[in-house]
């Protein structure tokens, strides 16, 4: 089958970190009963109804405090339906466990999609690494006619909406939008999954897919949990000793959780990250044969097989940017970091960072990994983009006019 | 002992041994949880590494003299940072560390100790502290503190060069001029200068048997230093590759339009110091452009600069002047690439 290829300048490889998931799956039994918000079949259930119970259709950005719009994408506007599997954060939920088990589900969950959405057009990603799972899903999506394949340079952030969908479909993404206000519904392998579960098997999507991953768990696994299990059963039973930062599916751009927290259908991977104070005698003379690093100063640059050792130390003293340029080499946007970092530094803000497309930064936080200066690229940005909003040089100005955004709504919201 | 720590005048350079030999302890904000383990430390000392090449030749030529030079130079470099440290409260960066590399390895090696002495401390504090330190200078330090000597003492910096290998016997000597012929006025690219034929070979001239600044004559050395410090990254290759490629383009042309005046492109990248200034000052990101086309307009720059001083002018080399001038072009530079490439927004939204 025709496989189209993408590539994207920038970005970063990372290469096998300690505390990957083993490719086992297995069933957890929480101690306690949960009581989570689990989708349940009722009547004539559809895929559009699954995906609004996840959220998915939602035109409210994600994360975004810019944009306030209400209200959920009717099945007709849906173009396009993109299912991510790709697989280039330094922890991933390992999708080939998941779907050696599941190869008939998943193509099911694809099947009620299409029933519901007929006029979008599929397009699965992949990572040109995953090339088995190329071949194992290939032959069974060939079968169903509708389905394309489009593979992508298997390098961070390759897992970001914000950079596929422009690779694939050549649409501007206005970063902080939900993908339903362009038309698109961007979903994952877990999310195909649930709407199998619900629609074809009538069965309630009460599990869902969770790998523990990184130094700090006694076991790194891939545990089918129970959506709503408290975090706590988890560090419970697998939790290593230590000081110990939990966070959420990204090392990049996961937010921490704490032992309160519950396992939403949204969690994919938990790493438990040690944190690290521990000061090293000459840390800068070091070899490193187990050290990732963007440069080719460390040894681990020849062994790239070698395993990366993972924690939280800054590595380093926080210094005055000697523009090294490795932001910009990584920046899968196109932008440079470190000048987007001094106005914000300097306190200079204004519409000159507009025009260096500072509302083009996706947040994928690698600026932030590579710099060796220790300077907290990201969140400079992040606060010049907010003051460049309180000082009305909006997004809405520049970045909307190039978008092409639905607004029709399935449900206006009463009473709001 | 915790008293002293917190001494106004101990504090930096206490703090600057602690992370230096016991690294940070300090870890990440939300944001990324992690960061790579390249810091500015190991940038700095990659730099030194490379130059060790270099100026393990000049202790070879030069003998003893040459570790006098190298010494002092740090010991009065990293004393003025300390200084400025103590003054503006700050820390003591690890940027010293190359300034104090570079800085004797671009001095004839029959320099008075304390002519080197004021160079670097005029170099480090009028090249770095007064812009505000390490990341903040528009100038090569080490350059500031050289063209500082050049125009003070110009007897010394341009006609008092040593046969290399002095050292051969004379190890311990640090007065050239009570060893026979070994002062030397003529550099290879005083030959070339005055239009007589070159009496080194070219792999004289690669391995160093040519005299020179006490680390610009081993260019083999120094070749596979900036190879080096390009393969780790820690420099880019841009400003390297368009500095020599203008410089051996336009010596093409130019010795076959005027022999006389412009020496053949193999003497011009062979002598003097292009290949020091191409791979280890020019390249310094701090001083230098930081977008990729300005690093090439940059290096085409220096260039350009590097053939019309020496042949147009009544100077010998031009590498240093070169570097200096289009230090101080950079930010320009940059400003005109951002302007090409960020255009107005206006315009934008029309197209």
């Amino acid at each position: 089958m025709k496989v189209n290829h993408k590539t994207f300048a920038g970005g970063y490889k990372f290469d096998n970190f300690e505390g990957q998931p083993s490719k086992e799956l297995m069933l957890f039994k929480p101690v306690k009963d949960v009581t989570g918000p689990v989708i349940e079949p009722s009547g004539e259930v559809s895929a559009s109804d699954v995906l609004n119970a996840l959220n998915l259709t939602d035109f409210s950005g994600n994360k975004s405090t810019l944009v306030n719009t209400k209200g959920e994408i009717k099945p007709h506007n849906v173009k396009d339906i993109i299912v991510s599997i790709v697989e280039v954060e330094p922890y991933d939920l390992p999708i080939i466990a998941i779907l050696t088990e599941a190869t008939k589900k998943f193509i099911k969950g694809l099947q009620n999609l299409h029933e519901s959405y007929g006029n979008a057009k599929v397009t699965l990603i992949l990572d040109e690494n995953q090339s088995a799972l190329i071949q194992r899903l290939s032959k069974e999506i060939e079968k169903l006619g509708w389905v394309e394949i489009c593979t992508i340079a298997s390098k961070y952030p390759a897992n970001f909406k914000e950079l596929t969908i422009p690779a694939i479909l050549g649409k501007k993404y206005p970063v902080g939008y939900s993908p339903a206000h362009l038309g698109i519904l961007y979903l994952s392998a877990s999310d195909v999954l649930h709407v199998s579960t619900v629609v074809s098997e009538k069965k309630a999507a009460e599990d869902t897919y969770v790998a523990l991953s990184g130094p700090g768990w006694k076991e790194n696994r891939v545990l089918i949990v129970p959506v709503g299990t408290s975090i706590r059963e988890l560090t419970n039973k697998y939790l290593g000793d230590g000081e110990i930062r939990l966070i959420e599916n990204s090392l990049l751009t996961g937010s921490v959780l704490t032992e309160e927290d519950i396992v939403s259908y949204d969690t994919t991977v938990i790493i438990a990250l040690p944190e690290d104070r521990r000061r090293q005698t000459l840390f800068f003379l070091r070899a490193g044969k187990n050290t990732d690093s963007f440069s080719n100063t460390f040894l681990s640059r020849l062994l790239p097989k070698a395993e990366k050792t993972v924690g939280t130390n800054l590595h380093g003293e926080r210094r005055a940017c000697v523009s090294c340029t490795y932001c910009e080499s990584v920046c899968p946007a196109g932008l440079i970091p470190h000048l987007l970092h001094k106005h914000a530094d300097k306190n200079i803000i204004n519409k000159r960072l507009a025009e260096y497309n500072i509302f083009d930064c996706i947040e994928c936080g690698l600026c932030n990994y590579v710099c060796p200066s220790k300077i907290e690229v990201l969140s400079n940005i992040k606060i010049a983009k907010e003051e460049l909003e309180k000082a009305e040089i909006s997004h809405n100005k520049y970045v909307i006019p190039q978008c092409d955004l639905v607004t029709e709504t399935r449900e206006v919201a009463s009473g709001e | 002992m915790n008293k002293l720590k917190e001494n106004r005048i101990v504090k930096p350079a206490w703090e600057a041994i602690d992370f230096f030999l016991k690294g940070s302890a300090e870890v990440t904000a939300a944001g990324p949880h992690i960061r790579e383990a390249m810091d500015i430390k190991r940038y700095m000392i990659f730099v030194v590494l490379a130059l060790l090449p270099a100026a393990g030749a000049a202790i070879y030529n030069y003998g003893i003299k040459a570790f006098w030079m190298i010494f002092f130079s740090y010991v009065f470099g990293i004393t003025t940072e300390w200084i400025f440290a103590i003054v503006k409260k700050g820390e003591i960066h690890e940027g010293i560390f190359v300034t104090c590399m570079i800085y004797p390895l671009i001095l004839p090696p029959t320099i008075p100790l304390w002519m080197l002495v004021v160079g670097i401390v005029f170099g480090v504090f009028f090249g770095k502290e007064v812009f505000g330190g390490t990341g903040r200078n528009i100038f090569n330090p080490a350059l500031v503190g050289r063209l500082f000597i050049t125009i003070a003492f110009p007897f010394y910096m341009s006609s008092n060069f040593v046969n290399p290998l002095v050292s051969r016997g004379n190890f311990f000597t640090t007065d050239f001029s009570a060893i026979p012929d070994a002062i030397t006025s003529a550099t290879p690219l005083t030959f070339l200068k005055a239009g007589e034929p070159m009496v080194y070979s070219t792999w004289q001239l690669l391995m160093g048997a040519a005299p020179g600044s006490m680390g610009e004559t081993f260019r083999l050395g120094l070749i596979i230093g900036g190879i080096f410090l390009m393969l780790t990254k820690v420099s880019s290759w841009r400003i390297p590759a368009s500095y020599i490629g203008t410089v051996l383009a336009l010596s093409s042309i130019g010795h076959v339009l005027m022999p006389e005046t412009i020496s053949a492109p193999i003497y011009q990248i062979l002598t003097g110091g292009l290949l020091f200034g191409a791979f280890f000052m020019a390249t310094d990101p701090v001083s230098s452009t930081y977008t990729k086309s300005g690093k090439v307009i940059f290096g085409i720059g220096l260039g350009l600069l590097t053939v019309l001083i020496r042949s147009f002018s009544g100077y010998t080399e031009g590498v240093m002047f070169s570097i200096i001038l289009m230090n101080a072009f950079g930010p320009l530079i940059d400003s005109y690439v951002l302007d090409r490439k960020y255009k107005p927004l206006l315009e934008k939204e029309v197209a």
